[in-house]
């Protein structure tokens, strides 16, 4: 993990990478790497930058300087860039943006049209994402219908439904009390393993990192380290 | 884009296929007169008609302003004024077409364009409305409208459209520039109200806001046909009297419009005797200028009015100026 | 979120493009080209003969006066509605609502023949007058700046009460609160309500002076020099194409001036109005100042709603006239259905479209240029598109005429199909062009209020930009689209001033034969046919209501 170990091709790389809002610099020169398979924590107090890593990563914002590689394939770079839809690469977001107007399974049904599959396979896929969050009894509910929990196990299957490498989780823990932590803990642990999934996530209590990070970067005022946690 | 496609086809719902093209005419007779006229021209020949017509805040002048923007392609066959001054502007733009109908041989030859642009036919004239309540003996020339005994009880349109906007370029190419900005100038000094249009003078006096008002004749004769405490009288007409202005309807060909054949034969129609005759016995009681129409008692017959001699082309060129001088000195 | 650049979103580009040049550029460019290109010459003798004339100064004056004095007073009176509709109870406020909507339903020109039948010289009041207190008494001059005013206001206020009542009900109440913890009523007020609720009412503000800035029927039945009546008579009675179009430059410097100091107002607050933020306190404002506004608004609506039509009504009278007028008028009706149906529907197309390319823009360059997201970007430029759309408030500030002769030297040429000039679509584009400025501005705010991440989750998902829209954007945005449909149908019921030049030989919508008639003055079959207006911009202002009810409904409970 960290700083490039040559031969081998990362997950995720980020090379250099600085951005600035105006007078704010939320990135400077960062560098890290991810395996395959492992789980990388950003950690570190609010506006710190965790965010704005992760939408670089996830091609949704671009950086100032620096280049990322996504499975080696250059993504974002001065002279490249590749959509997000390119990048096979799922995000849940820190508000999760569930659509609203939609029943959680036309979430990802939604999803899996953009894929070459038929209406068969697409309800299988569908079966199977819901059955793996715990959500199959709950497949003709809005949003608003769901407890948070749900929510949350919803937009994570939303992100693994069109199968990524790489998963982006942005704050996925902020909001939920102890239990519910520890049950999502859980489901995204299993993913992991199950799929050999590389997973991105921020977080800002340290009782978040333990049990799901394979390794930190630990990110303040625009320093950056990177641990493997204890 | 199937949105463009169902716009399509509402905007396509009134222009189907029909077997006789229809004559397109664009009118500034009131809707009210010309409707019935065009109605029996299409039972007649059975040739279907579509109107545009004028509206009271563009008066005549909005459908001369769109006959020149179409001149690049025409989509009028015909233009129905219900003055003439405008007709001549459009002849002097190139808009018109001559065309001589057989119909317009008896129309007096100043009602008649030389190079048979246009022809008149059916005419009312300004006539000086006043209320029976308020006035026993009332005025008889529209000079009087500047004289201390009528300030603050006279009313006229704005001079800016309309007949009375015709009215302003007859007594500027007749008087001459100074009499008649004199004239105009003497109307302001004297309180003259300038109120929205011919029909506003007349209601305004019919309620007795004013005693006397300049209008036409199809105006006053709706106050006094509707039983409201007023009458007319033509000014003017003593010996000494330059005349009163009779102003006819005109019509004109518009050239390379899309149905010309139609176009001539509305125009025959329009200048027949039938249609002086029907528009005589509506409420605008029109004069007939072909002679030996039989009308109504209340319709004038010309050879007994002392009508202004006019040079309408002249007047069409003093058009212009005088609406300006109305618009920065009289109105201001 | 980056924007895609393929085959499809580029021919969508394009048409978006084609239609907003063919409806909101080339047609007043053409008339200005025409302006200072005579005789094959370039010259701006035209201009500057106009800007010499002494009498610009009372144009001017009376044009800013109209549009200023409305301004302020619709606003006074709507802030004062609004306030109390926020302040109503829940069955109470649906009611005030559709009370409010009426007055701003009834066309300005037909309010303006229904005041003059009330307050004219020799109206109701002027009678009721003189019976009191004998031939001396008269009720105000209605024929005068004033009278413009005062008409206006009650036809415009509705607009700025919506936008205060929005701006109530986004506002959390906890917000106050918690400011009068440390400071007193006043200073919570200035700080804290204002700067959250004032960008809003004043967007209200801003539509109420562009409106009174262009209006022509108004003043010119009340006999009121304005630039609009003035752009009339030079194109009627001066067969003066140049000067005309002179005079709109000056309507469009003021509406010009006023968006720019309405964008700088925005740019400075718009953070906190961007993302929709749904307070969980804000209704149920109850105060003693909330039930003297409500009994205020009430006696304000009797007042713009029953009086006009109650005149209107007393004009049309026997009922048999009514059904007469109905009778004659039923192609003008289908007429003014369909053609208002399809402007609606077009031009809340090209606005949503407009709007959605510039947030695809935004959210371009601010990946680009690294403005934070779409959010940051908002308070950027917003590139070269955003400019270009920003145009669309010139067809609507050259004044109904211009448009009109623009409209014609468009599309009424040799070489050109007969298609759109010889058809209702040429109407159909003058009410889009007239309109695309409201139906852009709503159709935009609509889109802000729309979380960037909802769009950027289906992104990153792989999903392309036409699912996007349809799978995301529009179902969540419908019930706004309704609205804004059903804005542009009132309107479009309404429109008269560029309509009047090119409507197509044989199709009279119902506001062309209303003026048409008014030469009669305010006759009862004129009064019948304003009634029938009222009536049809009613039932379609009933329909968008339920539709967008029922669409808010199905989007929001789930929300």
């Amino acid at each position: 993990m960290a700083t490039h170990e040559g031969g081998c091709t990362f997950a995720v790389e980020v090379r250099n990478v600085s951005k600035h809002f105006g007078a704010l610099v939320a990135l400077n020169g960062l560098s890290v790497a991810v395996t395959r398979g492992e789980a990388l924590c950003l950690f570190g107090p609010s506006g710190c930058g965790k965010t704005t890593l992760l939408r670089i990563v996830a091609g949704l914002e671009r950086p100032d300087g620096g280049a990322v590689f996504i499975n080696g394939v250059e993504a974002t770079s001065p002279t490249a860039f590749l959509a997000p839809a390119a990048r096979n690469i799922g995000m849940v977001f820190q508000d999760l943006a569930l659509w609203p107007h939609m029943r959680a399974a036309r979430h990802l049904d939604f999803v899996l049209r953009a894929a070459p599959l038929t209406r068969a396979q697409r309800e299988r896929r569908i079966a199977e994402l819901l059955e793996r969050v715990s959500l199959s009894d709950r497949r003709r509910a809005y949003p608003c219908e769901l407890s948070g929990g749900q929510q949350q196990r919803l937009a994570i299957a939303r992100a693994l439904a069109h199968e990524p490498r790489v998963l982006l989780l942005d704050e996925p823990f902020a909001n939920l009390d102890a239990p519910l932590r520890d049950d999502i803990l859980d489901t995204v642990k299993g993913l992991k393993q199950e799929r050999d999934v590389t997973v991105l996530f921020a977080a800002h209590h340290p009782e978040e990192v333990t049990s799901l990070a394979d390794c930190v970067l630990e990110m303040a005022a625009g320093a950056y380290k990177v641990r493997r946690p204890t | 884009m199937g949105l463009l496609s169902m716009i399509l086809v509402f905007a396509g719902c009134g222009c189907g296929k029909e077997d006789t093209p229809a004559v397109v005419v664009y009118t500034a007779l009131d809707e009210m007169y010309s409707q019935p006229v065009l109605r029996a021209f299409e039972k007649q020949t059975g040739v279907k008609v579509k109107a545009v017509y004028d509206t009271e805040a563009s008066k005549t002048t909005g459908l001369v302003q769109r006959l020149i923007a179409e001149q690049s392609r025409p989509r009028a066959d015909v233009f129905w004024n219900n003055e003439v001054v405008q007709t001549i502007v459009l002849k002097n733009e190139g808009v018109t077409a001559p065309y001589v109908s057989p119909a317009a041989k008896d129309i007096p030859e100043q009602f008649k364009d030389p190079d048979g642009h246009w022809a008149g036919f059916a005419a009312r004239a300004r006539v000086i409305i006043y209320n029976t309540d308020l006035v026993a003996d009332p005025p008889t020339s529209i000079l009087d409208f500047t004289k201390p005994e009528w300030a603050g009880a006279a009313a006229i349109a704005k001079p800016l459209f309309g007949t009375t906007a015709t009215h302003a370029a007859v007594l500027f190419a007749t008087w001459g520039d100074e009499r008649a900005k004199g004239f105009f100038v003497d109307l302001q000094k004297n309180d003259v109200a300038v109120l929205a249009g011919n029909a506003t003078v007349r209601d305004m006096v019919a309620q007795g806001e004013y005693a006397i008002g300049l209008t036409d004749t199809d105006d006053a004769n709706g106050a006094v046909e509707d039983g409201l405490p007023a009458k007319w009288i033509m000014p003017d007409q003593g010996e000494e009297g330059m005349g009163t202005l009779v102003i006819p309807n005109t019509v004109a060909l518009i050239r390379a419009g899309p149905n010309p054949q139609g176009g001539k034969a509305l125009i025959d129609y329009l200048l027949s005797p039938d249609v002086e005759r029907m528009l005589a016995r509506t409420r605008s009681i029109q004069i007939p200028l072909k002679p030996g129409i039989e009308t109504p008692e209340t319709v004038p017959n010309l050879t007994e009015v002392k009508a202004m001699p006019v040079d309408f082309a002249a007047a069409a060129a003093q058009m212009a100026a005088s609406a300006r001088f109305i618009q920065q000195e009289f109105l201001r | 979120m980056n924007m895609p650049r393929n085959g499809s979103l580029c021919v969508y580009i394009g048409l978006t493009l084609a239609l907003f040049a063919g409806v909101a550029l080339v047609p007043p460019g053409l008339v200005l080209g025409r302006s200072v290109w005579v005789d094959g010459r370039f010259t701006i003798a035209a201009y500057r003969e106009v800007l010499a004339e002494g009498r610009q100064w009372s144009l001017l004056r009376n044009t800013l006066a109209i549009a200023g004095g409305t301004a302020f007073f619709a606003t006074v009176l709507g802030v004062v509605a609004g306030y109390a509709v926020a302040c109503a109870g829940r069955r109470m406020r649906r009611t005030l609502v559709c009370a409010l909507a009426v007055p701003f339903l009834i066309p300005p020109y037909i309010a303006t023949v229904a005041w003059v039948d009330l307050l004219g010289r020799r109206g109701y009041a002027a009678k009721l007058l003189e019976l009191s207190y004998g031939d001396g008494a008269s009720p105000p001059n209605l024929y005068a700046v004033s009278g413009v005013i005062f008409v206006f206001s009650l036809v415009y206020y509705p607009l700025v009460a919506f936008a205060t009542f929005l701006a109530l009900r986004g506002f959390d109440r906890r917000f106050e609160e918690a400011g009068l913890c440390v400071a007193g009523k006043g200073r919570v007020f200035r700080r804290i309500t204002l700067p959250l609720v004032g960008p809003t009412i004043l967007t209200g503000t801003l539509f109420v002076f562009m409106l009174a800035l262009v209006s022509f029927s108004t003043p010119s039945l009340l006999q009121v020099n304005v630039y609009p009546a003035e752009i009339y008579s030079r194109f009627s009675a001066f067969n003066d194409f140049s000067g005309a179009t002179a005079h709109a430059i000056p309507l469009v410097f003021c509406g010009v001036a006023a968006l720019t100091a309405w964008g700088l107002y925005m740019r400075q607050s718009r953070p906190w109005l961007t993302g929709a933020h749904r307070p969980r306190n804000a209704a149920g404002r109850r105060s003693g100042h909330g039930a003297a506004a409500l009994v205020f608004t009430w006696f304000l609506v009797a007042i713009s709603t029953a009086l006009p039509l109650g005149a209107l009504i007393r004009r049309a009278m026997p009922a048999r006239s009514f059904f007469e007028a109905l009778r004659t008028a039923k192609e003008e009706i289908t007429t003014t259905v369909i053609l208002a149906s399809a402007a609606a529907t077009l031009v809340t197309a090209l606005a949503f479209s407009m709007a959605y390319l510039e947030r695809l823009r935004l959210l371009d360059s601010a990946t680009r240029t690294g403005a934070g997201g779409l959010r940051g970007a908002q308070r950027g430029s917003g590139g070269a598109l955003h400019r270009i759309f920003a145009l669309s408030a010139v067809p609507f500030l050259i004044s109904g005429p211009v448009l009109g002769i623009g409209l014609i030297l468009t599309w009424n040429r040799p070489g050109l199909p007969a298609l759109v000039y010889d058809t209702l679509l040429v109407v159909v584009l003058a009410c889009v062009g007239r309109y695309l400025f409201f139906a852009h501005r709503g159709a935009g705010a609509c889109l802000t209020a729309l979380d960037p991440a909802l769009e950027e989750a289906a992104s990153v998902g792989g999903v392309g930009w036409r699912r996007r829209v349809t799978g995301i954007i529009l179902p969540l945005l419908w019930p706004s689209l309704v609205a804004v449909w059903g804005l542009t149908f009132v309107l479009s019921v309404g429109e008269l001033e560029a309509t009047v030049l090119v409507c197509p030989p044989g199709q009279t919508p119902l506001s062309v034969r209303i003026l048409t008639l008014m030469h009669y003055g305010p006759s009862r079959l004129v009064s019948a046919l304003s009634l029938i207006t009222v009536l049809l911009i009613l039932a379609g202002a009933i329909v968008t209501l339920v539709i967008y009810g029922y669409a808010r409904r199905r989007v929001h409970v789930r929300g």
